[in-house]
């Protein structure tokens, strides 16, 4: 399925994932320059354990001379391993299969492609570069780490399926775009930056949010209290994307500060209640 | 506990006023010595580089409920610092609230070997004492809090202070606690019905009592029964614009006292001469009339600290960068919760005091954080005495102490100060006098505020804080030539104080370059006081009545040794 040749390094999964495998060496910016022997002898930690990395995958291949002329392409599943392309500034990671917890971690460039779907914390606190993932995703989609009020702040995750909880919790700039349906308290804490939802969600969408913009174009099922109807507008452009139809636009949330920023726009035919 | 000998190091020890003599210093059984041959001894060779006694670390907060709230609080304090599970030492994270194992290997690696909790609140005594003995390799104690008291008030408001002085006996015994300590006196009573204090004449809420008899009240206590440590206090107003005058009156009130130090089988030895010694005091300098005219108010302390011989300080610095905010001042922090947001907890601990924590970041661009770093610096560099001052950042408050080697290069190089003076907000220099002053530290100065002066303050100075014969053999070796320091390169000075050459503890070597090679259990020191017998069994009957007011049985309320690691009972006032 994928060429083996320069500038590209294939990892093929092998090995026992039982427990998970915390691989952040798997990243462009630290494969570039290496031979592949450097590369199979890199460290994972499996549970408290050190192991190397051929351990768990075939490696095979040529890393380019930087990150950005480095392309690493896993082929299998990894729904185990965790932490691939962690800070990689960039280059590209395709995973054909499904990728773990924490895919893209603080990522500040590059281009992370997953043809299955992903696990929690995919792109937390992610600076820049793009994540596409052709499946779904669990929870925690560009959320930022638990405690931390201010996470993701560039770059941008289109997630084609279904995504979790907490959908860009925190984010204060980039944007995440979720074709189908999310769960509850997407962009919960938002203060910056965009939260598309192509589908529906569930309950406290923009929960705590202080600044930023949400879009969803499907049906709210419980609508966050703290939001004021500021006006309606027939179609919208935000950062070059366009959304057909009625919106209803807020402003929110009042719950959290008496002069909020945070602009929610809904569609109106899809949700006649409000 | 080991022999080790420490061969040809520049020796600082200014307790035995050896300033960088190429020394050897020998350790028998855990304890400094005269000469021996030691042909089964450990010998290192510090030749080239700088000896020191062991970091004692006078003003911390490393144990109990506030700490562990703040831990609670913080995950995201915690998954970037992080260090590993080795054959010998455990694992742990976080950065301003770090797990109780990784603040012992931490202080340990940066050359640390005593460390005290500043404020533990009795109700919270076994907590405290059961976070201390999982802290590993340093020495510990902890001052217990008192100037909100409801005993105190009662006995300092009826004038009874035998009454008063039995009761803090007494209380030091049963939680195991090493002395006094005194924060926002009568305010934090108010706190509980949403109040405070803002004069030293303002009596609180139902007690009628004021700042000003509480803290001349304490005072008189800790002389009374000649504890090894004076009273450690934490002055009202803190944190608010102007509060260095309420700060400086209060240092005022015990100026009278003579210091009484009674530790049994204790004579010859460096004895504290204060009779207060005031905490933090950087969020206590603060000038100005509001956050708009904010400036520093450091030299109203500094001019009394320097004209008064009563007086010590620690100045509770700001390093910039995360911090944890946490104090038994549960008011200071809702004021500065209401000012910056965040994340805030507020606790009472009834008929005792309270706390609150808050997550806090000081920010270079902030003109207030600024001059708050500038005030710390100040607080050291323009008090002439270096035997009135001592090193800390109030850890985590001011933030946290892994950052004491950032103040030693600032209070060490003026370079390192203009250059920050050119990264920061230009309040630093406008409403602070930091920018005018050319006083570099030199080694002897550096050992005298991190562990000399707080081995001294806290009368501990006949076994911590210098290496003369009979003292522990806690000793930290750094990699730093005193022939060829240079103050300007003071990235280097940093890099040298983080991470120790060697730290050793008791003879035995504990932290190699940022390793952790033991990690042996440390002591934990506490108070006994004596006190006269019928005065306190009057006392006694006293609690037990007003013990109907607390959620749990007399019997439970105090700690016993079990909870300590190698329990050290400091006999005091056996006279009574
Ligand atoms: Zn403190």
């Amino acid at each position: 399925m994928c060429e083996v040749g320069q500038n590209k390094v294939v990892l093929t999964p092998i090995g026992n994932f039982d427990i998970p495998v915390e691989a952040e060496v798997i990243s462009p910016d630290v494969f570039a320059g290496k031979s592949l022997n450097e590369i199979r002898e890199l460290k994972v930690l499996q549970g408290p354990q050190k192991h190397k990395l051929s351990e768990f995958f075939e490696v095979s291949g040529e890393a380019g001379k930087t990150p950005t002329e480095t392309t690493i392409v896993i082929e299998g599943d990894v729904d185990r391993v965790k932490l691939i392309g962690y800070k990689m500034s960039g280059g590209k990671i395709v995973i054909n299969g499904n990728a773990g917890m924490h895919v893209g971690d603080e990522m500040s460039g590059g281009e992370i492609l997953v043809s299955g779907d992903a696990g929690s914390w995919t792109g937390m606190d992610m600076k820049g570069g793009t994540i596409v993932i052709e499946g779904n995703a669990k929870d925690h989609i560009g959320c930022t780490y638990r405690g931390k009020w201010r996470g993701m702040s560039g770059g941008m995750i289109h997630i084609k399926g279904d995504a979790g909880n907490n959908v860009g919790g925190g984010i204060t700039g980039g944007s995440i775009v979720i074709d189908g349906n999310v769960g509850a308290f997407c962009g919960i804490k938002q203060n910056g930056g965009l939260t598309v939802v192509r589908g529906d969600a569930k309950r406290a969408v923009g929960a705590e949010m202080s600044a930023g913009t949400i879009v969803v174009e499907g049906h709210i099922e419980w609508f966050t209290p703290g939001f004021e109807l500021v006006d309606e507008v027939d179609g919208l452009e935000i950062n070059g994307m366009s959304f057909e139809g009625t919106f209803l636009k807020f402003r929110g949330d009042y719950a959290e500060k008496s002069n909020p920023k945070g602009e929610l726009y809904v569609s109106k035919e899809k949700n006649p209640e409000l | 506990m080991g022999d080790i000998i420490i061969k040809n190091g520049y020796v600082f020890d200014p307790i035995n006023n050896i300033n960088g003599e190429v020394m050897d210093i020998f350790i028998k059984d855990g304890k400094v010595v005269e000469e021996y041959d030691g042909k089964d001894a450990k010998v290192i060779d510090a030749r080239g580089k700088t000896v020191m006694p062991g970091g004692v670390d006078s003003h911390s907060h490393v144990a109990g409920a506030k700490v562990n709230r703040g831990r609670i609080m913080r995950p995201e304090d915690h998954y970037q610092w992080v260090r590993s599970k080795t054959d010998i030492a455990h694992s742990g994270t976080g950065y301003t609230v770090p797990s109780v194992y990784l603040q012992g290997y931490e202080y340990a690696t940066m050359g640390y070997t005593t460390v005290f909790e500043a404020a533990m609140p009795p109700l919270e005594a076994r907590h405290t004492h059961e976070e201390m003995k999982a802290t590993p390799i340093v020495d510990m104690g902890a001052y217990l809090v008192f100037g909100n008291n409801w005993f105190i008030m009662r006995y300092l408001r009826e004038g009874d202070i035998e009454k008063a002085a039995a009761y803090v006996s007494w209380m030091l015994r049963a939680h195991k606690a090493y002395g006094i300590k005194c924060v926002n006196p009568a305010g934090v009573e108010s706190w509980g019905w949403a109040k405070n204090v803002h004069s030293l004449d303002e009596p609180n809420i139902h007690f009628e009592i004021t700042p000003c008899e509480i803290i001349r009240g304490l005072a008189e206590v800790n002389e009374l029964l000649g504890l090894p440590i004076s009273l450690h206090l934490h002055a009202n107003n803190l944190g608010h614009p102007g509060c260095w005058e309420i700060t400086r009156e209060s240092l005022k009130i015990p100026s009278d006292l003579e210091p009484q130090m009674k530790i049994e089988g204790e004579q010859d030895f460096e004895k504290r001469t204060q009779t207060v010694y005031l905490a933090h005091a950087q969020f206590n300098a603060f000038g100005g009339t509001s956050w708009r005219d904010f400036e520093s108010g450091a030299k109203g302390i500094v001019d009394y600290v320097n004209s008064a011989d009563h007086v010590v300080i620690d100045n509770g610095a700001v390093p910039f960068g995360p911090a944890t905010v946490m104090t038994g001042d549960g008011p200071a922090i809702f004021d500065l919760y209401k000012l910056v947001g965040g994340k805030w907890s507020n606790s009472d601990i009834e008929l005792e005091c309270g706390a609150g924590v808050l997550t806090f970041t000081y920010l270079k661009s902030n003109p207030v954080h600024s001059v708050q770093w500038a005030i710390g610096l100040e607080l050291i560099l323009m008090i002439k005495d270096m035997w009135k001052c001592i090193l800390t950042t109030d850890h985590p408050n001011g933030g946290p102490f892994v950052k004491y080697p950032s103040l030693i290069a600032w209070l060490m190089s003026e370079k390192a100060r203009n250059d920050t003076l050119e990264t920061c907000h230009k309040w630093a220099s406008e409403k602070s006098e930091i920018a005018t002053i050319d006083r570099e530290l030199d080694l002897y100065d550096v050992a005298i505020i991190t562990r000399a002066n707080p081995a001294k303050t806290i009368g501990i100075a006949y076994r911590k804080g210098h290496l003369g014969v009979g003292a522990d053999g806690d000793v930290t070796i750094y990699d730093i030539d005193p022939t060829t320091l240079d103050s300007s390169n003071y990235t280097e000075i940093e890099k040298k104080f983080r991470i120790a050459e060697y730290t050793i503890k008791e003879g035995e070597i504990v932290a190699h370059k940022g390793e952790i090679t033991s990690a042996p259990t440390g002591r934990i020191f506490y108070t006994e006081s004596k006190v006269n017998e019928e005065i306190e069994r009057d006392v006694l009957a006293d609690v037990r009545e007003w013990f109907k007011y607390y959620t749990l049985g007399f019997e439970n309320y105090p700690v016993d040794e079990r909870y300590l690691r190698r329990p050290t009972p400091i006999k005091v006032n056996m006279e009574g």
